[in-house]
């Protein structure tokens, strides 16, 4: 025993110096692979060297160049049935044309994009342009923000750039002053060409519900808490609804998200209150108002019995076998989706969106999904990489123009799209092709997400009812109420924040479905708002007040 | 093995006293005397030293706070930090308790699952019958877990199957998955469902190891069935048995994740939460590899000294061992 | 003759019927999400997202979502690109692992048990993917099918248990073999192989499972869609599936409906062609394989 004890003692010992050995010798040749090109400053292209090269390029497209320029995109699922690559696309090949600039697509795999990212980044070989979320907000965003990006030496600070280069996207910038404070650092600075959203394209989800039923029990469409209390009632006792409101659950995402809850006059998550100041819901003492309404529904079979458990494809089937008279979804995914599939075997079934539930009749909702003019996601960044920045600069500003908008909205006239009375309309090859959706089909002539001011004559809605409820979803005061998506908060600031989010959403939504389905008793509310603060919700709260206090002041 | 006692000690101890007396100098001659065995090492050992040993520098994350654009040697370091956060988090002992309690009833009943099957396969005679068996158990293992979990979830609706039965015997409907008791219960048994027929391969393959003669002999001396089970069938595959168990001891710290993030909602955190949906939880908003490191880190070692001891104990107790 | 006999006495014949009984429905058990699965790819969409619970059968028999599937150009790409790195991958392993498992197999090899578990240790601990990706890529890997290939020559796992395997056979064969002048390569191919079959077979299975399954190292390494495998493939024709969710306001329309089936289509289109390897493996598992080529 004892001769076997000293045996593995030595042996162990062994394998220790033998993986020390490996470890260092490793550590050497990491050092050496990684050694040289980190640090933000060499390789800068100074602005002056750009002038110079201004006087070859012209000011008109296409461009007079014949060196490519290389970018980091994603390429929209639709178009990746039929293409392997952007530039192959009817899109990717007009773009090529009008712009006489070569481009090189590097597609990162959609399923990993941020790992593709953070590889790309470590390994410090940079494509000319990328398009990636760069504020920080979330795990889906370059750490620390675009101010750190630009300090990291990853991104250029576009200030220069776009007042020589981009005169469109300048030209709208300067019109716009809301996006032009959008798009700009706490500091003033520019750090990308911003996809921008046409006002009509901001508000895209709500509450939805059976209006055939609604029509049958001569109800109207519910507005108040009561009316749909009853409503759910009347759903549940005269049309057999197991579970007659429903929405999906996975992975902490409550697809409710502020519906009902701004009832209450808060929200699911951050938002900023009548007096201007950020606040969390969920320490509201009003929210509690909210979870004693819907462990009540939870407890009387109004609300999901199989809540926490829907996924879509539960939700799918409860709202087509009418199980689920209404729901909180969104405009395609939801109202487009069930109608079609119902559209042959049930000519009467028909879903409109509601107004966002409010306490008081009349009362103009407290807030609802909307979206802001700028969408970070689908923005590009010029690359410290980029050995032309103008060049990068010109065929990005493309976009902006009103020959490119026509292209990244429309695609190509004569083919997708034609002229009538001065409105752009899509060609039948588009709208109704056969084999192929108009989604599939606008992809590869169009770029549906992309660094371009989205037209506001684009429709993609199929149904009347699409259209009439993006009216009833838009009446809301949710534009005073909802955190802007881009702020940005310092570098340590989001670190911090990073911390106590996590374990505070960790804590919030175990107790959330405990507190709904039955499992803690309401009168505990108290203690759980106590640990929520003791695990730093208000330094979270004061983090996102200064960053917004910031945000005000650009 | 056991069948040649003698010719084992012949051949085992000679070149073992050989190594002490000659030490160091023995490799070179040994290399010399043996020259194929040390070519067919060499591409072995390259490969592991090149994928395996030389990026473990990248376990350094575990100490850092790691950005990608400076890179793993150029991030700034912590120490023991993310560590600490894992050890002090207000769950950290409800994922411990319930990672072990559910390793615990996977070894308990998940392991030796393929094992009865394929003991249960040998005893059977018609050929096509023991095929048929064979090529259709193992097939659960092919569908995505995606899928696996939608059925369980379907299944397990209040509105479900199980449901369905439950209450014709008079119970009331519940979503048998809101509910934590019921959670192990549903993990263990579709665990089993999906791996019983993959798992008893390898068993099935060691098993026409076993030389029929030992099973003649045994007939003879009126062995039952159950006696020849006994004597001669389990011995035959015991050390196939204890090597993969041993291996499955080094696994006690990493459930199946994947599966647990597909199948459970924060009511049933309770039991359900293991190390790795915690990790996943927390690293998820950040995507923090140094915290998922540390972790992970953490897990290897206590799986590392698990396979240590128990193979150490294997090793005393019958010889068979990974090293 | 003596099995008939022995098959006579009332215990083995109560325990026979039992056995029987068990394994059949087991079989019924384990084979019923895979026939779920088919029937669900052959469903009409809408009515398969209708319906919960047991399927019996297909739901209004169609084939579009394997139309969907084979619609899509880059599939024959996949399987291709998976066929090689099967063929190649396969040779690389096989040969790899009983190089590493027959010298670790050998009683007399000096440091044995530092060997084994320097290569244990690896089955612990690792660098995560960042350094690995960094190796592949300085190794100039990254974007071809040799990515896929190399990094994953040898599986430790796979490695014990083949020498377990080799372990177990009797050393004066290795003996005899020697005296008659044979070197180790020789006794590795003409001796320890054949005499291994069963175990070969497992490894083949576990090894071209594994490749077959395999996405995710293409997804880090392979940037050129034309060299993506079968599984990537078809995970990306399932994103489709997402699409409907993209933030545009567009209308899902058939694409969204048929994601469901889709998603039992593209399982049937993945693991069909493997699933009738296995038959092919089975004769190695008979009884005795071994013992009656020693004695042959």
């Amino acid at each position: 025993m004892a001769q076997y004890f000293l045996a593995s003692k030595s042996l162990l010992r062994q394998l220790k110096t033998g993986v020390t050995g490996i470890l260092l010798m490793s550590l050497v040749l990491a050092g050496c692979s990684q050694g040289g090109g980190k640090g933000g400053t060499e390789a800068k292209p100074t602005l002056q060297e750009d002038k110079s090269a201004a006087s070859d390029l012209g000011t008109t497209y296409p461009l007079k160049i014949s060196e490519g320029i290389s970018s980091w995109e994603g390429l929209n699922m639709n178009a990746v049935t039929f293409f392997p690559n952007l530039a192959d696309t009817p899109f990717g090949k007009a773009l090529a044309e009008n712009t006489g600039v070569h481009v090189k697509y590097i597609h990162p795999n959609e399923q990993q994009t941020k790992e593709q990212f953070n590889l790309m980044i470590a390994s410090d070989e940079l494509p000319d342009t990328i398009e990636y979320d760069w504020t920080g907000r979330s795990a889906g965003s370059y750490p620390g923000g675009p101010e750190k990006a630009i300090k990291d030496g990853v991104i250029l600070e576009l200030n220069d750039i776009i007042d020589k280069y981009a005169p469109n996207l300048k030209k709208k910038l300067e019109e716009d002053k809301e996006l032009n404070k959008m798009v700009k650092t706490d500091s003033g600075k520019y750090y990308v060409f911003p996809m921008i959203r046409n006002p009509s394209g901001l508000v895209f989800r709500g509450p939805m519900i059976r209006k055939d039923w609604l029509d049958e029990l001569n109800l109207p469409v519910p507005t108040t808490i009561d009316e749909w209390e009853a409503t759910l009632k009347a759903f549940k006792e005269k049309k057999g609804a197991k579970a007659p409101l429903s929405v999906t659950y996975t992975g902490g995402n409550f697809e409710i998200r502020d519906a009902f809850i701004g009832a209450y006059h808060t929200s699911n998550s951050f938002y900023i209150g009548d007096d201007g100041k950020v606040k969390y819901g969920p320490v509201d003492p009003q929210y509690k108002d909210f979870l004693t309404l819907f462990r009540k529904w939870f407890a009387e079979g109004l609300f999901d019995k199989d809540f926490a458990l829907t996924d879509s494809k539960a939700l799918d089937n409860k709202m087509l076998t009418g199980q689920t008279g209404a729901t909180v979804h969104q405009l395609s995914g939801g109202i487009g989706k069930w109608m079609d599939a119902m559209k042959k075997q049930d000519p009467k079934f028909k879903l409109v969106g509601a107004p966002y539930p409010s306490l008081n009749k009349g009362e103009i909702p407290f807030i609802g999904q909307r979206d802001f003019k700028y969408n970070p996601g689908a923005s590009k960044a010029i690359t410290t990489a980029a050995k032309n920045p103008e060049l990068v600069a010109k065929w990005l500003d493309y976009a902006y123009s009103d020959e490119g908008a026509m292209l990244f909205n429309f695609g190509i006239e004569g083919e997708s799209y034609t002229m009538e009375n001065g409105t752009p309309v899509y060609t039948n090859q588009i709208k109704n092709n056969e084999k192929y959706t108009l989604q599939q089909m606008v992809s590869i002539y169009s770029k549906p997400n992309g660094p371009y001011e989205a037209d506001s004559r684009r429709n993609w809605n199929t149904y009347p009812e699409q259209d009439e409820a993006v009216k009833i979803w838009s009446n809301t005061e949710a534009e005073k109420h909802i955190l802007p998506a881009f702020l940005t908060p310092t570098d340590e600031e989001s670190k911090e924040l990073g911390k106590i989010m996590t374990d505070v959403n960790n804590y919030k939504e175990e107790m959330f479905v405990k507190f709904i389905v039955g499992k803690e008793a309401i009168e505990n509310y108290d203690q759980y708002v106590a640990q929520i603060k003791k695990l730093g919700i208000n330094r979270a709260v004061e983090i996102y007040q200064s960053a917004l206090d910031r945000y005000n002041k650009r | 093995m056991a069948k040649h006692p003698s010719q084992v000690q012949h051949t085992t101890l000679l070149p073992a006293a050989r190594t002490k007396i000659l030490g160091r100098w023995g490799l070179l001659k040994d290399i010399r005397k043996n020259p194929w065995l040390y070519i067919m090492l060499t591409p072995v050992l390259l490969y592991f030293t090149v994928f395996n040993y030389y990026p473990m520098y990248g376990a350094l994350i575990a100490f850092k706070d790691f950005s990608p654009r400076l890179g793993i040697m150029g991030s700034p370091w912590v120490g023991w930090e993310h560590f600490e956060s894992f050890f002090q988090g207000i769950y950290f002992w409800r994922v411990i308790k319930n990672t072990l309690l559910i390793s615990f009833y996977e070894l308990v009943f998940g392991f030796p699952a393929p094992l009865i099957l394929a003991l249960l396969l040998n005893e059977v005679r018609k050929t096509v019958f023991k095929r048929t068996v064979q090529t259709l158990t193992y097939m659960p293992h092919f569908i995505s877990l995606v899928v696996v979990c939608g059925i369980i979830k379907e299944f397990t609706m209040s509105d479900g199957i199980i449901n369905d039965l439950l209450s014709f015997f008079g119970w009331e409907r519940v979503s048998l998955l809101l509910e934590s008791e019921y959670f192990r219960t549903i993990f263990i048994s579709s665990g089993i469902w999906q791996n019983i027929g993959w798992g008893t391969i390898i068993y099935l393959a060691a098993l026409s190891g076993i030389d029929q003669e030992q099973y003649e002999a045994a007939r003879m001396d009126g062995a039952s069935r159950w006696k020849q089970m006994h004597h001669v069938t389990l011995p035959g595959i015991l050390p196939t048995i204890i090597i993969l168990f041993i291996l499955e001891m080094g696994r006690i710290m990493n459930v199946g994740g994947e599966k647990i993030i597909l199948l459970y909602n924060p009511s049933i955190y309770d039991t359900a939460d293991v190390i790795s949906s915690y990790v996943y939880r927390m690293g998820l908003q950040e995507f923090d590899y140094s915290f998922g490191s540390a972790v992970g880190l953490f897990n290897s070692a206590i799986n590392f000294t698990l396979v240590i001891c128990s193979n150490w104990l294997s090793r005393k107790m019958n010889n068979t061992s990974l090293w | 003759m003596m099995r008939r006999r022995e098959g006579a006495s009332i215990g083995g014949k109560i325990f026979d019927v039992f056995n029987y009984t068990l394994l059949t429905v087991l079989t019924i058990c384990t084979l019923y999400p895979l026939i779920y699965v088919l029937f669900a790819s052959l469903s009409e969409p809408t009515l398969y997202m209708q319906h919960s619970g047991i399927l019996w059968k297909p739901l209004h028999f169609n084939f579009n979502a394997y139309r969907l599937v084979f619609e899509n150009p880059m599939i024959i790409r996949g399987y291709l690109n998976t066929f090689i790195v099967l063929a190649g991958g396969l040779v690389l392993n096989i040969i790899l692992t009983a190089f590493g498992a027959y010298a670790l197999s050998r009683k007399g090899l000096r440091y044995r048990k530092q060997l084994m578990l320097f290569i244990v240790f690896t089955m612990f601990f690792n660098g995560g993917l960042i350094p690995l990706y960094f190796t592949v890529k300085g190794l100039g890997l990254t974007n071809t099918l040799w990515s896929l290939i190399i990094p994953q020559a040898i599986s430790a796992f796979n490695l014990i248990i083949m020498r377990t395997a080799f372990e177990a056979v009797p050393d004066s064969l290795e003996e005899s073999a020697k005296i008659d002048g044979a070197n180790e390569f020789v006794i590795l191919f003409r001796i320890m192989i054949p005499l291994c079959m069963p175990v070969m077979a497992v490894m083949l299975l576990y090894y071209g499972v594994s490749h077959w399954n395999s996405w995710f190292n293409a997804m880090i390494y392979v940037q050129d869609r034309s060299l993506y495998p079968l599984q990537l493939v078809l995970r990306e024709l399932l994103l489709l599936n997402d699409a409907s969710s993209m933030a545009t306001g567009a209308s899902g329309g058939e694409v969204a409906v048929i994601g469901e089936t889709l998603k039992h289509a593209t399982i049937i289109v993945a693991t069909v062609p493997i699933l009738f390897v296995y038959p092919f493996l089975q004769k190695y598992f008979v009884k005795g394989a071994m013992i009656g080529a020693i004695k042959g």
